[in-house]
């Protein structure tokens, strides 16, 4: 890749980046380093003079890099040496095996009638799931819009956030509803078996819907996570074209 | 006086960002041409180096200050152009406000030299 080749990859390699990232940065700082080279070749030095003024210039210090890297850097650092890892080929089956999974546990909950025992912390887990479709839609068209390489992680980690927030909810739920029982059951001894009866059936049902829910934006996250990837990863192939 | 303070602690990043985002109100820029534009503006006093720039110009990006998109000149490899945005239109003018928040209480203290 030119005159700044070795630049470049000393660069690169003090850069701790994936790989998408570190290229579309080491791209731009080739650009910027052919622009200053030009520059200082029309001010009369040397090509020598001017290619060695040029890499002075873009040097970056260590703590230039490091800062680099933190604004780079984040949670998805781990997620994303596994969503590159298992994709595509695993990432199918893994599709298919968790869909597989949901659709048999809301087979399971329908016909054990589960469904008719539900807790009222089955609404705010119901709103979290309407949110991560709506969120998950929003992320699909955005995506489909080829966004600027750098925005393309933003709102990722919304599916992990609702998927969280879900099953916060549902083991709250069933901890306060437990509690509440049990204050009942010690003020009715007489209804204590029905009671109880009931609330391990709601409980267990909406904890049921809670799972499902946070499995649900476990896939979606895992969908998109791929799909920003391959974008990236395309990205950086086309943009790392020698001209 | 405004409400926005200038992070006393880190003076030369705050410089850094009005600089890059003032040269960015009269339009797109690479990153190179922001650097010696800065360097031809100021006369010569600031000298930015470009190891300097990226963090920042990433750091005004990812605050959504600054939209960054690929530019591709015929015959020319492609190029990163920065562009402001309406926040950090925003921003600057917050900026400018601290500032003169900030040398208005430095004047206060150390006095304004005799012309």
């Amino acid at each position: 890749m030119s005159r700044f080749n070795v630049f470049l990859h000393r660069t690169g390699e003090r850069l701790a980046l994936p790989k998408a990232t570190r290229s579309l940065i080491l791209v731009e700082i080739a650009s910027d380093l052919e622009e200053l080279f030009n520059h200082y070749v029309q001010q009369g030095l040397s090509e020598d003079e001017a290619a060695a003024r040029a890499e002075e210039k873009v040097d970056m210090s260590d703590e230039a890099l490091a800062e680099l890297v933190r604004i780079h850097s984040d949670a998805r650092g781990w997620t994303d040496r596994i969503v590159r890892r298992v994709q595509p080929f695993w990432e199918r089956i893994a599709m298919a095996l968790i869909v597989f999974f949901f659709i048999s546990a809301l087979a399971l909950g329908t016909d054990m009638k589960l469904l008719a025992h539900l807790t009222g912390f089955i609404w705010p887990i119901l709103g979290i799931l309407l949110a991560l479709v709506v969120s998950f839609i929003v992320q699909m068209t955005r995506l489909s819009d080829h966004p600027s390489p750098r925005r393309l992680r933003d709102n990722l980690a919304t599916p992990l956030f609702l998927g969280a927030a879900s099953l916060v909810v549902g083991f709250a739920g069933t901890g306060i509803e437990l509690y509440r029982t049990l204050m009942r059951m010690a003020a009715e001894p007489e209804h204590a078996a029905p009671l109880f009866a009931k609330v391990v059936l709601g409980n267990t049902a909406t904890l049921a819907i809670a799972l499902l829910v946070a499995l649900a934006a476990g896939v979606a996250w895992f969908v998109l996570a791929g799909r920003v990837a391959r974008f990236e990863d395309h990205a950086a192939s086309t943009f790392l074209e020698v001209k | 006086m405004t409400d926005f303070q200038l992070e006393t602690q880190n003076l030369a990043r705050s410089c850094h960002e009005s600089l890059i985002l003032a040269i960015l109100v009269d339009g797109p820029r690479h990153g190179y041409q922001l650097a010696l534009e800065i360097e031809d503006r100021s006369g010569g006093s600031f000298h930015f180096n470009h190891g300097t720039l990226y963090p920042i110009l990433h750091k005004l990006e990812s605050d959504g200050f600054i939209d960054g998109s690929w530019a591709e000149p015929a015959g020319k490899r492609k190029r990163r152009q920065y562009a402001l945005t309406a926040a950090g239109r925003k921003h600057l003018k917050r900026l400018r406000d601290g500032w003169n928040a900030y040398f208005e209480s430095l004047f206060n203290v150390i006095g304004r030299s005799e012309a």
